[in-house]
C-alpha cells in the first residue's frame, strides 16, 4: 500500500472512531449540538479524501449519510435513537467500503445490498424524503455503482491565480469555456481588485480570479478536472453553494482589498445573501447568539496540536535509550572502581537526566485507556441489544493512562469477557425482576494504577459464575480430577482452562469455549494476570493485572549466592534484615511474624539451588502484588537500578519466576524476578 | 497609439508593459485594438492597471476599435467593466 493511502486509512479509521464516539455519547447524554458537530464533520472529511482517490462508492454513501446529519445539525430532522442505530451500521459499512476500494477487492453481495439499504433509509429519514420508494431505489443503485455527486446541483468555485499562473502556458479564459461544456455558469466574477497600477504591476505575474456559481450534474471530480494541469498554479476552492460552512471560511478568509462578501453581495450571488438572512436571524434571536458565542471558545479550546509518529520511531528510541541506561552503568562502576570523584558525580548526573528522558519517552507511549475502551460501549449496545437484555455499562477511571501497545493488545481479551458478561452473567431482564434486582443489569469496567501495575476490572451484577457446571464439566474433561481441594476461586479459574465453555447453547456471541485459554494467554503475554471471583446470585468480578510499560522498569538490585537479580521496585514494600529474632521465631518454618502478620517466605538460594552465601546476613525483601505478600530471602542489597528488560532467549523461556536479564554496568547478567509467578508458586506449595 | 501586432499575450506582454508606461506619459490614454485578433489573460491585466493609473490621475482611458473577435475573449471572460468596454 502506498504511503498515501496509508494516510487515508488512518484518518478513516480516526474519523470513524470520533463517529462513533459521538453516536455513543448521544445515545448516552441525549443529543448535543458539539456530537453532531463531530459527526458531520467525520463524514465530510471521509467524503472528502475518498473523492481525492476517486472511491466513489465510498463518496456516494458518505454523501448520503452527510446529507442527512446536515439536517440534524440544521434542527430540520431530529435525531432518534434509530437514527443513531443506522449511523452506527453506516459507519460499519463506511468501514468496508474503504477496505474494499483500498484492497480493490470487490464487495461480497451482501454487504452491497446491505449499503443500498442503509442509503435507502438514510434517504428516507430526511426531511425533503422522496415517498416513491421504487424511484429512491434506482437512485441509490444508481449513485452507487456511479458517483455520490450526481444530480444536479449548482456549486459555488472560487479561483484566485497564483502570481506563477502565467507560467503554466495555460490561458484562464479558454479555461473559463470549458464550464459550458459540463453545465451553466450562473454568475461570474471577475476580481480585478489586486491588480496594481501601470507602474507597480509586474506583467509577468498573475493578480486576478473569480467567483462562479456553476450549476451542472457533473460531480466534484470533474469539476476539479478542468484545473488538472494548473491546480499548482491556482488557490482552488469548489464547494456546493448551499454549503454555509464552507462558504463562510471562504468568506472568512478573503482580504480587506477584495471584500468579497461586498462584492458577491453587490453581483446577487444567491447562497452569499441567503446566508446574510441567516445570520440576520440568528442577531435578532439574542438567546441563539448566547449559545453560538458560548460553542466558539469551545471549539477554539479544544484546539491543540497533535503529530502522527510512527510508533516504531519511539521504540527506536527507547531501544537507544535502553542502551545508553547500560552504557551509563558502566561509566558508573568504573567511576568507583577508580575512586574517581567527579567522574562519579558526572555519571549520576548523567543517570537523573537519563531517567527524565526515558520517562518523558515513555510518556508519548502511554495513552488514556478512555479513549480506546469508548469503543465497548457500542459492543455492549449491540451485543444487548441481540440477546434482549438491559444493560446499563459504565467505564470508570478512562483517565488513567497504559502503554498504547498494552492498550491494543489488551482490547480483544477485554471485548470477549464483556461479551461473556453480558450474554452468561447478566439475566434476562423479567428474570432480574422476579428476582427483585432492577430490569437493567449492570456492567462496569474499572481501571486504576496499583502498585506499579494498572488494574482494569470488570464487574456485573448478574447471576454469577455456574461452580457446579465448571466443576461437571472440568471432570469431564478431565482437567480435574474427583478428588480434588480446589477452593471457589480455583474453581473459577478453571474457566481459563482449554476447551471450557459452560454455556448449554453455542450463541455467535460467546460460549464457544475457544476464548477464555487465549483471554489468558493474550494477558500473560503481557507479563500480566487474570482473576476470577464471583458469588451466586450476586454477580462476578475480573480482574486484570498489567505491568505499565514493556521495556524498562525501575529495579531493586540484590544477590543471592553468586547470582544478582532484579526485583521489580514498584513491587517492594519493606526491606528488613533477618536477624536472630526472626530465626529463633520461625524455627525452621518459613513464615515470619512480621507486626502480627504472617508473611510467607521464600528462599531464593534454595529456590535457584544457590551456593551458600559468603554473607553472613541475611535480608528480606518485602513484596507485595495485589493482595497478596511474601518475603524474599536473600543475601545482599545494592539498591535502585534502572532496569532494561532483555529477553532470555528460548532456554531460559520457561524457567519460573524469572520473567528476564538485564545488563549490568560490569557486564554481568542479573535476573529480573517474575514476582506474581513466584507468589503463584509459593501459594501452590 | 494603436497596436500593430495581431496577437497579443503573455511574450509580448512585457515590451507592451513599456509602450504602456510612455503612453501613460499622455494627457490621454486611447489605445487603438484594429489590427488585434487575440489577446490573453495577461493582456487583459495591463489593460487594467492602465486603466487604474488613468483613473488615478483623472485621464481619459479607451480601448478603440475592438474586433469581434477581441470582444468575443473580452465576453468570456467576464472583463468588460474592468476594462469600460461596452459589448
Amino acid at each position: 500500500m502506498n504511503a498515501d493511502l496509508e494516510l487515508f486509512c488512518d484518518d478513516v479509521d480516526e474519523q470513524l472512531t470520533f463517529m462513533e464516539n459521538a453516536l455513543i455519547s448521544m445515545q448516552e447524554n441525549g443529543e448535543d449540538e458539539e456530537s453532531i458537530g463531530a459527526l458531520f464533520r467525520s463524514m465530510h472529511t471521509i467524503k472528502g479524501t475518498a473523492g481525492m482517490f476517486e472511491f466513489n462508492a465510498v463518496v456516494s454513501f458518505a454523501h448520503t449519510a452527510e446529507n442527512l446529519l446536515s439536517e440534524v445539525r440544521d434542527g430540520k430532522v431530529a435525531l432518534t435513537e434509530d437514527m443513531i442505530d443506522t449511523f452506527l451500521e453506516v459507519k460499519d459499512y463506511v468501514q468496508k467500503l474503504v477496505d474494499s476500494a483500498v484492497n480493490e477487492t470487490p464487495l461480497a453481495d451482501a454487504d452491497t445490498q446491505k449499503v443500498a439499504e442503509l442509503m435507502k433509509i438514510l434517504k428516507s429519514m430526511l426531511s425533503t424524503a422522496s415517498t416513491d420508494e421504487s424511484s429512491a431505489e434506482v437512485d441509490s443503485v444508481e449513485e452507487l455503482s456511479d458517483d455520490a455527486d450526481s444530480g444536479e446541483a449548482l456549486w459555488h468555485i472560487s479561483i484566485r491565480l497564483k502570481p506563477s499562473f502565467f507560467t503554466s502556458g495555460m490561458d484562464i479564459i479558454n479555461m473559463l469555456s470549458f464550464f459550458t461544456l459540463l453545465g451553466e455558469l450562473k454568475k461570474v466574477v471577475f476580481i480585478d481588485r489586486h491588480i496594481p497600477n501601470i507602474e507597480e504591476i509586474n506583467p509577468t505575474q498573475a493578480y486576478v480570479g473569480y467567483e462562479i456559481l456553476f450549476f451542472t450534474d457533473s460531480p466534484y471530480v470533474e469539476i476539479e478536472e478542468i484545473f488538472e494541469f494548473v491546480i499548482d498554479d491556482v488557490e482552488l476552492h469548489i464547494f456546493k453553494a448551499n454549503d454555509e460552512d464552507m462558504l463562510k471560511a471562504l468568506l472568512e478568509n478573503s482580504d480587506a482589498v477584495e471584500d468579497l462578501e461586498e462584492l458577491l453581495t453587490k453581483n446577487a450571488f444567491e447562497n452569499v445573501l441567503a446566508l446574510q438572512e441567516v445570520s440576520k436571524q440568528v442577531e435578532e434571536v439574542p438567546k441563539k447568539e448566547a449559545t453560538i458565542q458560548k460553542t466558539i471558545p469551545k471549539k477554539q479550546e479544544k484546539k491543540s496540536f497533535s503529530l502522527r509518529v510512527d510508533s516504531s520511531k519511539i521504540d527506536q528510541l527507547i531501544n537507544q535509550i535502553s542502551e545508553m541506561v547500560i552504557a551509563n552503568a558502566k561509566v558508573s562502576q568504573r567511576a568507583a572502581v577508580f575512586k574517581d570523584n567527579e567522574l562519579n558525580e558526572a555519571a549520576t548526573i548523567l543517570s537523573d537526566m537519563l531517567e527524565e528522558v526515558r520517562t518523558g519517552v515513555m510518556n508519548i507511549r502511554m495513552v488514556q485507556v478512555g479513549d480506546s475502551f469508548n469503543k465497548f460501549k457500542r459492543i455492549v449496545h449491540d451485543v444487548a441489544k441481540k440477546v434482549n437484555k438491559e444493560i446499563d455499562f459504565e467505564i470508570i477511571g478512562g483517565e488513567t493512562e497504559l502503554d498504547k501497545m498494552v492498550v491494543e493488545k489488551i482490547s480483544d481479551p477485554l471485548m470477549h469477557m464483556l461479551r461473556n458478561s453480558i450474554d452468561h452473567g447478566i439475566e434476562m431482564p423479567d428474570e432480574r425482576e422476579a428476582l427483585g434486582k432492577s430490569r437493567e443489569g449492570r456492567v462496569t469496567l474499572k481501571t486504576y494504577p496499583d502498585a506499579g501495575t494498572i488494574v482494569i476490572e470488570i464487574s456485573d451484577d448478574g447471576k454469577g459464575l455456574p461452580k457446579e457446571k465448571i466443576l461437571e464439566k472440568a471432570i469431564a474433561n478431565g482437567i480435574i480430577n474427583e478428588n480434588h481441594n480446589l477452593s471457589d476461586k480455583d474453581i473459577y479459574n478453571l474457566i481459563f482452562a482449554a476447551g471450557l465453555s459452560t454455556a448449554e447453547e453455542v450463541s455467535d456471541i460467546s460460549g464457544r469455549g475457544v476464548g477464555m485459554d487465549v483471554v489468558k494467554r493474550n494477558i500473560e503475554s503481557l507479563r500480566g494476570m487474570v482473576e476470577i471471583d464471583s458469588r451466586p446470585g450476586e454477580g462476578s468480578l475480573f480482574t486484570i493485572r498489567l505491568p505499565l510499560t514493556l521495556a524498562i522498569i525501575d529495579g531493586f538490585l540484590v544477590q543471592s549466592g553468586n547470582t544478582k537479580y532484579i526485583i521489580p521496585l514498584e513491587m517492594i514494600q519493606e526491606c528488613l534484615e533477618l536477624d536472630d529474632h526472626y530465626k529463633e521465631e520461625m524455627a525452621g518454618d518459613e513464615f515470619i511474624n512480621l507486626r502480627d502478620y504472617m508473611l510467607p517466605l521464600l528462599d531464593i538460594r534454595s529456590n535457584f539451588n544457590e551456593i551458600d552465601s559468603k554473607s553472613k546476613r541475611e535480608n528480606v525483601v518485602v513484596v507485595r502484588y495485589g493482595e497478596y505478600k511474601m518475603g524474599l530471602m536473600v543475601d545482599e542489597l545494592f539498591g535502585e537500578f534502572q532496569t532494561v528488560i532483555k529477553p532470555l532467549g528460548k532456554v531460559f523461556e520457561n524457567v519460573a519466576g524469572i520473567s528476564g536479564g538485564t545488563i549490568l554496568g560490569s557486564g554481568e547478567i542479573a535476573l529480573i524476578f517474575d514476582i506474581p509467578k513466584l507468589i503463584e508458586e509459593k501459594i501452590k506449595n | 497609439m494603436i497596436l500593430e501586432q495581431e496577437e497579443l499575450n503573455i511574450y509580448e506582454v512585457e515590451k507592451l508593459h513599456q509602450v504602456l508606461l510612455e503612453l501613460f506619459k499622455e494627457d490621454a490614454v486611447i489605445i487603438d485594438l484594429q489590427n488585434v485578433r487575440k489577446l490573453d489573460m495577461s493582456v487583459i491585466q495591463l489593460f487594467v492597471a492602465m486603466k487604474k493609473s488613468c483613473e488615478e490621475n483623472s485621464k481619459k482611458f479607451e480601448l478603440l476599435n475592438i474586433n469581434p473577435e477581441v470582444l468575443e475573449i473580452i465576453k468570456n471572460s467576464v472583463t468588460q467593466d474592468a476594462l469600460g468596454v461596452r459589448l
